[in-house]
């Protein structure tokens, strides 16, 4: 039995063929399927670059529950593992757009683990100014406002 | 347009993202930006962290005392690099009289008292190094009362609404104490009783409830038992060291009848004297049991940065139950049950340090050095003391 194929296309006009099982990992896609069998899905605010990357993602994470029930193509060890990996090869900007790619398109795990990245990276800065640096993030305290702040959240390590 | 959205969309990310992070972090950064601060802030942050990190336990140490026997900081939630107990000062941890010293904790909060100004007392947290200093009382306003326990009340969340601190007209010496994070319902028991007695410092009844122990009137002196708790109950846990096994059973007291539930009874193969410690504060699954050589806990909760203090485990242990403590001359120690083990956890979730209109707010530093300044003057105040004593001794 062949299996049903979807076609999904990127803001620059690239369609991507893929496996039904594996595009409905998004909760929207599995919605828009149901809605609009046949038809080419535009997804007009993602790039043919972060489009690719989050089938890879789903194409990994797929649960195959065609024959012995419900099997995953890796034990959950390994699909861990490949994870940190997966989001280890992508720059800043594109992990952004990346966890907003997983927003919109409703992949809860994709999600998880693009935020959890961007938490540890958060967290390994030093100081509110290194996180202001990595993030383009405007500082709108004054100076007596952060020292107040700083007063109120002080720890011992 | 779309740049608003875009910026919407962020700002929805961002809570996602922050509440990824441990809480010493999340604190540390609240100055990064207004819509940061705003963030964390909020409820909706605070009801996604908990959802997140339900699954992690808390960073918490067994102390006896000021004593830390285990300590556990290696959690998610908070990822603390040292354990809650040794976040308390060390200058707290003196016993000579006129110090301020550690009297008891609930709910992350440590309660001091002053030795040498009996009448403030200090109640905060280490972890968020807030500290509140207490005045005392108006109907004793020279503190003649004597500073005995801490009680804290807690929403649905375990984040910390009030505190009371507990001050006794007149102590009994055989009345003891357990102290728990329980929020209101505190246990009060003396040495050779076979029951003991409940309040709630929150309601407006002044009624004690008489409570019996489970096994009443059975008192068997080879039992090794604690009263402690767990997942919000009283728990009391119970060895007999039998010819073929070592029995343990573990009753719960429910809360609303006063009844208890035996949730287990587990028969080691070991033979060994095992004396209980201690439950986890989260989970009734979990028992720490000392066996006189090594600790063991009966399951594994997977806990890896995990703290045993071995010394002070066997001092304490041995203080409790040697046998040759239990002499004839002792002879109320048959009945001993050990309430002295009490869990000092860390909340999953921390606000400040609430703080009552009278009372003033310090911080770590100021704290530190009062306390300081407390320790000289009671050892000025010794040495002159000595020093009288011996002029007395010349001219007699």
């Amino acid at each position: 039995m062949s299996k049903k194929m979807i076609v999904l296309k990127s803001s620059e006009g690239v369609s991507f063929v893929v496996e039904e099982a594996v595009a409905r990992q998004s909760k929207i896609i599995s919605f828009l399927v149901e809605e609009f069998p046949d038809r080419e899905l535009p997804l007009t605010n993602m790039t043919s670059e972060i489009l690719r990357k989050t089938i890879e993602y789903c194409k990994k994470h797929v649960v195959e529950d065609d024959g012995g029930g419900d099997s995953s193509s890796s034990s959950s060890g390994d699909l861990k593992e490949w994870d940190v990996k997966f989001v280890a090869e992508i720059d800043q900007p594109r992990l952004m757009d990346l966890l907003m790619a997983a927003n919109y398109l409703d992949i809860p795990s994709l999600l998880d683990v693009t935020c959890q990245k961007v938490a540890d990276t958060i967290a390994a800065c030093n100081d509110e100014k290194e996180i202001r640096a990595t993030f383009n993030i405007e500082n709108d305290f004054t100076e007596e406002e952060v020292e107040a702040i700083r007063m109120e959240n002080q720890y011992p390590i | 347009m779309i740049m608003e959205t875009q910026t919407h969309l962020m700002e929805v990310l961002q809570t996602e993202i922050l509440a990824r992070l441990p809480l010493k972090t999340i604190f540390r950064f609240k100055s990064v930006c207004k819509t940061w601060k705003s963030t964390i802030e909020s409820a909706y942050f605070r009801c996604l962290f908990l959802s997140l990190h339900q699954n992690s336990s808390s960073s918490w140490s067994l102390l006896s005392g000021p004593d830390e026997l285990i300590g556990f900081h290696g959690c998610k939630t908070w990822d603390l690099p040292k354990s809650p107990a040794s976040l308390i000062p060390p200058s707290f941890k003196r016993y000579h009289i006129g110090d301020c010293k550690y009297v008891d904790s609930s709910s992350g909060l440590v309660f001091l008292s002053d030795g040498s100004d009996k009448a403030y007392c200090y109640v905060g947290s280490p972890v968020l190094q807030q500290w509140i200093k207490l005045p005392p009382p108006l109907s004793d306003p020279k503190g003649d009362s004597t500073v005995f326990g801490l009680v804290t009340r807690l929403d649905e969340d375990g984040v910390v609404l009030s505190f009371k601190v507990i001050r006794i007209a007149s102590v009994q010496t055989t009345t003891d104490y357990l102290s728990s994070d329980l929020s209101v319902l505190h246990v009060f028991f003396r040495d050779g009783d076979l029951d003991f007695q409940t309040h709630d410092f929150y309601s407006e009844s002044d009624q004690f409830r008489v409570v019996q122990l489970p096994d009443y009137p059975d008192h068997n002196k080879d039992y090794k038992r604690t009263l402690t708790t767990s997942g919000g109950f009283v728990v009391y846990v119970r060895t007999l060291a039998k010819k073929e096994e070592t029995v343990l059973k573990i009753w719960r007291l429910n809360n609303d009848d006063d009844s208890w539930q035996l949730l287990w009874e587990v028969g080691f193969p070991i033979i060994r004297n095992y004396a209980p410690m201690a439950m986890h504060p989260f989970d009734v699954a979990t028992v720490y049991l000392w066996n006189y050589t090594i600790l063991r806990n009966a399951s594994n909760d997977g806990h890896q940065d995990c703290f045993i203090d071995k010394f002070v485990c066997k001092k304490n242990v041995e203080e409790i139950w040697d046998p040759r403590s239990s002499s004839d001359l002792d002879e109320h120690l048959e009945f001993r049950v050990c309430i002295w083990f009490c869990p000092f956890v860390i909340p999953r979730w921390m606000e400040s340090v609430p703080c009552p209109p009278q009372a003033e707010m310090i911080d770590m530093t100021s704290l530190l050095s009062y306390a300081t300044a407390t320790h000289e003057r009671m050892i000025r105040e010794h040495e002159a003391m000595m020093r009288d004593r011996d002029n007395d001794y010349f001219w007699m």
